[in-house]
């Protein structure tokens, strides 16, 4: 029970949204991360048939998406637009869609029902849609992707606009999906919360697939890669020539006058080395920090 | 958010069934939807109502009405309801919903073009009706009224996918193309839907001087034109919408 992507290229005009991607998903959540524009929309709208690549092709548990619709039967998407049949209530929206699946009218307002109050909608289902919030409005898109309960679930950037408590609801029910042993695929280009939900990513940049797998894997390429340290020292032109001979020392920058940044490959023998050269200069350290330290550094890293 | 997670129906999808299943309850639902608006109330309600008065309080005669409703009307609602008729869910973005579910696309396609015609139909089929001069003419005339529609509703939703602005062309088409083509001499004007509705409709035929009116033949040929029309119309857009990306992709 797989996605398959092999070698799919997807152009529009004469921009490439995807170059040459080859990329398998099974069971589990699967973050797809990128900034904006990286064709991460564009990717879940081939996996869901909405568009058809130019070379390569695209199979949802074997099927092609684009030209057999019976795929949808065994799987949701909920998609990244904000756009819903405005004058309905939440609740109609969502037995609507359902009974599109063959469902007849009380089996899919049973699981209208039940999809809604998984993600919390019970009590405002009965709102139109027009007067829902955002997260609201969210919520019900998630309702109708998951309502038929399929094995495969897909989730266009399902945490925008919701707020933290939404968030961390919404965080839950997909890690529960994929317990479940479901395939949701996640695509968003905020780190942490697909990292809050998944440990499984695929990264895209410039339509391009620059790095997949477990993101404990892709951490261990911080280890390898250059590495930035900011020291706000008094004098910090000292401190550079100072450190800028140290083998390790890749390069020294001045950052707004009183800061220094330091670009080395190891380290360890920088965090050895800077006390002692500071107290020989008699320079206090006044702070110390560095902005590789979370993951959203290790993702620039791998897409630029 | 309930975290009861073994809550959720066990796996147990749809029925196995046709791939056109559900477009039926999808032709009902946007019926219904088109029913709702104002706009369309409007028309359902007031020209039946507008015929009723012209041919009873008014003494205005049945051929006028039947040319009104047939002629002019037919054509021009089910430009209005049919042109758009995917490309208002292309723009605002709702066709993802209809698009990623297991029914053929051609068949949701076919039930927005039903959803389309219907209030085109509640509006024409009763006041074309008034136009009758006898039980036999009112069949005829709410046949002309449903075919019409048909041949219409269908070609102005294979434009609608065809071109960004099946409005124009198919007021022009109406307007223009239609009124002159009709009005040419010979067999030319039987190319015309109107002169087929009109001999289904058994109203009276646009005449030249020396040069009589065209003669498109029984009236139930032209009911097969009508029907010809539509069908052919419709699985071209079939396959059209099985082929073609509708999505707005940037």
């Amino acid at each position: 029970m797989t996605i398959e992507v092999r070698g799919v290229t997807k152009m529009f005009g004469t921009v490439r949204a995807l170059d040459e991607i080859d990329l398998e998903i099974g069971p589990g959540v699967t973050g797809l991360l990128g900034p904006n524009g990286s064709g991460k929309s564009t990717l879940l709208k081939l996996v869901s048939g909405q568009l058809r690549p130019d070379t390569g092709h695209v199979r949802v548990l074997g099927m092609d998406p684009f030209a057999e619709p019976q795929v949808f039967a065994r799987l949701g998407l909920c998609p990244e637009q904000d756009k819903f049949y405005e004058e309905l209530s939440g609740e109609a929206f969502v037995v609507a869609l359902t009974r599109l699946h063959g469902f007849g009218a009380r089996e899919a307002t049973e699981r209208a029902h039940h999809a809604l109050a998984r993600v919390s909608m019970t009590e405002s289902m009965r709102k139109p849609m027009r007067a829902m919030s955002r997260g609201m409005r969210q919520r019900v898109k998630i309702a109708q992707a998951i309502a038929h309960d399929p094995p495969i679930v897909l989730l266009d950037e399902p945490l925008t606009g919701t707020d933290p408590v939404g968030r961390a609801d919404l965080i839950t029910l997909t890690r529960t999906l994929g317990q479940e042993g479901r395939i949701v695929v996640v695509s968003s280009h905020v780190l942490h919360e697909v990292e809050a939900m998944t440990h499984q990513v695929v990264l895209v940049r410039y339509g391009r697939l620059r790095a997949m797998g477990d993101i404990g894997r892709l951490r261990a390429l911080l280890e390898d890669r250059p590495y930035r340290f900011r020291i706000c020292v008094e004098r910090p032109r000292e401190l550079a020539a100072a450190l800028v001979v140290l083998p390790h020392v890749r390069a020294a920058e001045l950052v707004k006058g009183h800061a220094l940044e330091i670009t080395t490959t190891d380290l360890m023998a920088l965090c050895r080395a800077l006390p002692g050269e500071a107290a020989r200069l008699g320079l206090v350290i006044e702070e110390l920090g560095s902005p590789d330290a979370d993951l959203e550094s290790l993702y620039r890293y791998l897409i630029e | 958010m309930s975290d009861d997670s073994t809550a959720m129906h066990a796996p147990s999808h749809a029925p196995p069934r046709s791939r056109y299943a559900g477009a039926g309850f999808w032709a009902s639902f946007h019926l219904v939807r088109n029913l709702r608006r104002r706009g369309t109330l409007v028309w359902v309600i007031g020209l039946p109502i507008l015929a009723a008065a012209m041919r009873l309080a008014f003494g205005v005669p049945a051929d006028a009405i039947g040319e009104l409703v047939l002629v002019y009307l037919v054509p021009l609602m089910s430009l209005m309801y049919g042109g758009g008729v995917l490309r208002e869910e292309v723009e605002d973005q709702t066709l993802t919903y209809g698009f990623t579910r297991p029914v053929d696309r051609a068949g949701l396609y076919l039930a927005r073009l039903t959803a389309a015609a219907g209030p085109v139909l509640l509006a024409t089929v009763p006041a074309a009706a008034f136009a009758a001069t006898s039980p036999t003419h009112g069949l005829r005339l709410v046949v002309a009224a449903i075919l019409g529609t048909a041949a219409h509703a269908t070609l102005f939703g294979l434009w609608g996918l065809l071109t960004r602005r099946p409005t124009w062309l198919g007021l022009a088409y109406v307007l223009v193309w239609e009124q002159s083509l009709e009005k040419v001499p010979g067999w030319l004007a039987n190319v015309t839907l109107r002169t087929q509705i009109r001999n289904l409709g058994h109203l009276e035929r646009q005449s030249f001087g020396p040069f009589g009116s065209a003669d498109p033949g029984p009236w139930w040929l032209s009911a097969l034109v009508l029907l010809a029309i539509a069908g052919a119309c419709v699985v071209l857009a079939g396959m059209i919408v099985r082929r073609r990306e509708l999505v707005l992709s940037r």
